[in-house]
């Protein structure tokens, strides 16, 4: 019987080409477009809106600073953050082990000596460019078109907000994707799942998230140390007191997501680990 | 080096109160073992278990000398051929030999080279650089070989791999699983129809309802199969000048013609000689440059033999 050619027969093999593969197999220039003008639909009716403002009501340029922060906080964030990003991330995050399952592709990978652990972080790393680059853009965009209708815009404080806009973006991206790549090794069918994922939290997990955050507030009794350290930034920074806010918001946030991504991580790692695909 | 391939021990498998195998012992060789039974029978989740897919309800099994359940490093020693059409559709036939063999842990560089040849081996260097979705199913037989054995592993694992491959295409894998063999390594090939497996290797497992009825008998279980008269399904363009021609053969029994859910005509041919028919069925095709693109066996005859044996 003949010997493989197994260079580093007693090793498993550790490269990127998943990653590579997946994050290529994403790239489809049709699917991005359609995406985009997905995107853009909430941009543009409510640009109609402002504009109608500027010229048929108002006799200056723009509406307020506050007035356009505050109506994209309210309307378009709300949009895209809740429904259309999540939705979105979690197309794209079924479509890697779902898809792998579905088409039976999956049997390549669970019969190559890959650790599984190795499969689940590079799928994972291949979704998390995807997801920034499905998400960030449409948020920035945004968020100057209507800090740009006032000319009276304060850029530095302006940018602050949106730097923590896509700080707190990016980290519910990596959330969402790891949530769905939790669906995608347990369901074939996990593009349902992860609609169902979204629709729920939009009916009450936002809200148990939220005060989930405030509880962990309480738990940790950080409450103090949130204001404290609000206070600090804003004295040592010279930062508003809500920018101060928003950036210790975003540590404390960051602290449960990421706990979070490291469980469901590891309860996908399970999942492959056990689990008869074909 | 091992000489039992495969061993089983009591090896059974449920599925709820599914039976998929029941108490099998059985033990493979090496060289080229062809594991026989309809449909269902069993055998696809005996070969899973063998490369470490499925773990077993009950008994033990050793692949290599090895438990293969979770065992990665024994895939090193593996090549694997499913029987369904398992594709990333949008890569070039190249790409994915070439990024299935990197997951074996080889550089991009002996990647491509070992992709190339394997490629070579199975005379897929023609189409290689287009797109998987515009395969042929003889093409995507071939470049599913391929990824199988592009790692030279010991043991190869087949299922099905001449399903509803067309007669040239068959012809070639069974060659190549031939050459594997005369290389030094072992094969372990799955159908359903006795005449492929025939040909391939004289030993067989004979598998039904999850058990393993006869082993290494071929021309035992070859005489009682032939008693039932083998039903071929031909789907191609000129069916019927093809009916034609196979109605002068002495072995013929019954030629029909069925519409399909495509409303395409399908000719269902009847034969007391399977051989004969399967030795002059390409000579025909090519003589008379028909188009024919796929051709099946039902099993209903292997079915009821089956059922004579185990009665």
């Amino acid at each position: 019987m003949g010997q493989g050619k197994s260079t580093n027969s007693g090793k498993l093999a550790f490269n990127f080409e998943i990653f590579k593969n997946s994050f290529f197999s994403y790239l489809n220039i049709k699917r991005i477009i359609v995406i985009e003008v997905i995107l853009l639909v909430p941009v543009i009716i409510p640009l109609f809106y402002v504009f109608q403002r500027i010229s048929g009501n108002y006799n200056n340029w723009a509406l307020s600073s506050e007035d356009a922060v505050v109506f994209f906080m309210n309307n378009i964030y709300i949009v895209y953050l809740y429904v259309l990003i999540p939705i979105l991330v979690a197309i794209f995050t079924s479509i890697s082990l779902g898809e792998e399952q579905k088409n039976h592709t999956i049997v390549y990978l669970l019969t190559r000596p890959v650790s599984r652990l190795w499969i689940i972080l590079q799928k994972y790393m291949s979704l998390v460019p995807i997801g920034f680059l499905l998400s960030l853009p449409p948020v920035i965009i945004n968020f100057l078109l209507y800090g740009a209708a006032d000319p009276q815009f304060d850029f530095k404080t302006g940018l602050i907000d949106m730097w923590h806009l896509c700080v707190a973006v990016m980290l519910y991206v990596l959330l969402i994707i790891a949530i769905v790549l939790f669906f995608g090794t347990l369901s074939k069918r996990s593009i349902i799942f992860s609609v169902i994922y979204v629709l729920g939290y939009e009916l009450s997990g936002y809200r148990l998230f939220v005060s989930l955050f405030d509880n962990i507030r309480y738990i940790f009794g950080s409450y103090y140390i949130h204001s404290y350290l609000v206070k600090t930034i804003a004295t040592v920074d010279k930062f508003p007191l809500r920018i101060a806010s928003n950036f210790v918001d975003i540590w404390q946030a960051f602290l449960v997501i990421i706990i979070t991504i490291v469980v469901f991580i590891f309860g996908s790692y399970y999942v492959l680990n056990t689990k008869e695909y074909f | 080096m091992c000489a039992n391939i495969i061993e089983a021990v009591d090896l059974s498998r449920f599925y709820g109160k599914v039976v998929g195998l029941n108490q099998v012992n059985a033990t493979i060789q090496s060289g080229i073992t062809g594991l026989l039974g309809p449909n269902g029978a069993g055998k696809s989740t005996f070969q899973k278990i063998m490369i470490g897919q499925i773990k077993p309800s009950k008994g033990q099994i050793s692949t290599l000398g090895q438990n293969p359940w979770k065992n990665l490093l024994l895939y090193k020693r593996i090549g694997y051929c499913p029987e369904y059409d398992a594709f990333y559709y949008g890569q070039t036939g190249r790409h994915f030999v070439t990024s299935l063999v990197r997951l074996y842990g080889f550089s991009s560089s002996e990647s491509v080279k070992l992709a190339n040849e394997a490629i070579k081996i199975v005379e897929m260097e023609g189409a290689a650089d287009r797109a998987i979705g515009g395969y042929s199913k003889g093409m995507k037989q071939r470049i599913k070989f391929a990824q199988a054995i592009a790692h030279d592993p010991e043991l190869l694992i087949m299922d099905e791999p001449l399903a509803g491959a067309d007669p040239v295409t068959r012809i070639k894998l069974m060659v190549l699983i031939k050459d594997m063999s005369k290389a030094g390594k072992s094969v372990i090939v799955s159908s359903h129809v006795l005449h492929e497996i025939e040909k391939i290797s004289p030993k067989i497992l004979l598998v039904y309802q999850g058990k393993v009825l006869a082993s290494g008998k071929i021309h035992e279980i070859r005489e009682l199969i032939y008693q039932y008269p083998h039903e071929v399904k031909i789907k191609g363009v000129e069916v019927r000048k093809l009916a034609e021609h196979m109605l002068s053969l002495s072995h013929i029994q019954n030629i029909s013609f069925i519409k399909d859910e495509n409303e395409e005509e399908v000719l269902y041919i009847k034969t007391s000689n399977p051989s004969k028919f399967y030795g002059q069925l390409p000579k025909i095709i090519e003589s008379n440059k028909l188009n024919v693109f796929h051709i099946s066996s039902t099993d209903d005859n292997l079915d009821s033999v089956f059922r004579y044996l185990i009665r």
